[in-house]
């Protein structure tokens, strides 16, 4: 058992090369995300929040301060984490199956291992019977749920999402919506961290134990308020319409 | 003879529905309730239609409400919702008429050619390309039916039913008694039971 949190950054800055100079994204970023946590970021457009959650995984490395993963500076990408995108990302040639298998295998996972891993999350995520499937054949909510599966069938001990419902039509996020957290809450599932950055306030309400407010240029964490209300929670009551005016409140 | 049509709509978007309708109270206004998830009310007719044909809600007067079978699927988990899903479309003529179909066929398998002018006798007012995208969509998350494009054939998916067994019942007891053959739990108190990390 480790003390240090799953997540940490200290005094992270981010710059971006422009045609002329360059522009601070992020400056002065400190945060801490906890094993079991559900952290949504909020924030305006161009605040920095895909570049955010870019550092968690690895994929962009800070210019200054550091990015730590259960203590550990993060060196390159980071195998433990697993993104789920706005775009779903999935590969247009490839059918549901592989297209979880091949996130798999292209991290060294043994084919044998990843055939029964796929069949595995496809359940979780309800959708045996879609193996054969092609992407162009599903919804917007079947393709999301396939790349939530892709993204748990690594069995990261972090989960990040960007936008992930935000291309999706009402009805249909509200489904997957209840469907993450469900999959969130089961303990018998490796998950138990979810990073997810949102532009929707009632979003990050509904789903989070804590919202980020990033805000700036260069962004920084504004603040970082607990959301304590019981699950599953009541968005027509008055407290949780309370925690969104406040939420909002702070990014306007 | 003449089969209901398919509404043109997902399973998702039935299921969020039916959340939405369980959030406001089990009963809505239906003009009011598409204003609200800033819809058409054209847009929302055919999810409507689609849940009340599952026999999840009753469209009264212009309105609409959750019955016990909407609430149940709403409380449940996501393998139990696919589950009464499976068994609402099973009652379905379109659906009954080629489960028998396809199971008469040696194979349980036929050219997607066939399934569609089969369709254009049943449902001839409506697109045979869509009722068959509707048909395949719904069939595939039921685990009823799919397509196979090493095969090009569409097939009576007989793998997922047999393999499946009964699931946990969701965290709200007994089955309900208007579904036939419901996967209930075999013993009270097992919904904590469904483990699940035997199949890796
Ligand atoms: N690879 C890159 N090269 C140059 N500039 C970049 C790069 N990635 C991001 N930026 C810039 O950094 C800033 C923050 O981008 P980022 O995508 O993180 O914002 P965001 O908060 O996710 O915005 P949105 O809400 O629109 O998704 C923007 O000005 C963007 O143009
Ligand atoms: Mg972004």
């Amino acid at each position: 058992m480790t003390s240090a949190p799953l997540v940490e950054f200290r005094g992270v800055r981010k710059t971006f090369k422009r045609e002329r100079g360059e522009t601070v994204v992020l400056d002065d970023v400190n945060l801490q995300v906890g094993d079991g946590d559900f952290v949504a970021i909020v924030g305006p457009s161009g605040v920095g929040k895909s570049t955010l959650l870019r550092l968690m995984t690895g994929l962009v490395t800070p210019d200054s301060g550091k990015v730590l993963f259960e203590g550990r500076e993060l060196r390159g990408v980071n195998l433990e984490a697993a993104m789920v995108f706005q775009s779903f990302a999935l590969f247009p040639w490839l059918n549901v199956e592989q297209n979880v298998r091949l996130a798999l295998e292209s991290r060294g996972i043994d084919p044998h291992v990843s055939r029964t891993r796929t069949a595995y999350y496809l359940d979780k995520v309800g959708l045996d019977g879609h193996e054969e499937a092609y992407p162009r054949e599903l919804s917007g909510g079947m393709k999301q749920r396939v790349g939530l599966a892709r993204a748990l069938a690594l069995e990261p001990k972090l989960l990040v999402m960007d936008e992930p419902f935000s291309s999706l039509d009402a009805l249909t996020s509200v489904s997957l919506r209840e469907e993450l957290l469900e999959i969130w809450a089961d303990s018998t599932l490796p998950v138990n961290t979810v990073v997810m950055v949102t532009h929707l306030i009632e979003e990050a309400v509904e789903l989070a134990d804590r919202v980020l407010v990033l805000t700036g240029q260069p962004g920084k964490v504004r603040d970082d308020l607990r959301v304590s209300l019981d699950r599953p929670r009541e968005k027509q009551s008055h407290e949780f319409d309370e925690i969104v005016d406040r939420v909002f409140s702070l990014i306007v | 003879m003449f089969a209901a049509p398919l509404p043109d709509t997902g399973v998702s978007e039935i299921l969020g529905l039916l959340k939405v309708l369980d959030d406001q109270g089990a009963r809505a206004d239906v003009f009011r309730f598409a204003q609200e998830l800033n819809m058409d009310t054209s847009e929302l007719l055919p999810i409507l239609q689609a849940a009340e044909l599952l026999g999840f809600v009753q469209t009264p007067g212009g309105d609409v409400v959750l019955l016990p079978l909407g609430r149940r699927i709403v409380d449940a988990d996501i393998n139990t919702k696919k589950s009464i899903l499976r068994e609402q479309m099973e009652k379905l003529p379109l659906f009954r008429f080629f489960m028998d179909f396809l199971s008469n066929h040696p194979e349980k398998a036929v050219e997607k050619s066939v399934i569609l002018e089969e369709l254009t006798l049943l449902v001839p007012t409506e697109s045979p390309e869509k009722q068959y995208g509707t048909l395949l969509k719904w069939g595939r998350y039921g685990e009823i039916f799919g397509f196979s494009h090493d095969t090009g054939r569409f097939f009576l998916n007989t793998r997922g039913r047999r393999r499946r067994t009964p699931r946990a019942g969701d965290a709200h007891g007994l089955p309900p008694a208007n579904v036939p053959d419901s996967p209930g739990p075999p013993a009270a108190g097992g919904e904590v039971g469904d483990v699940g990390g035997g199949e890796r």
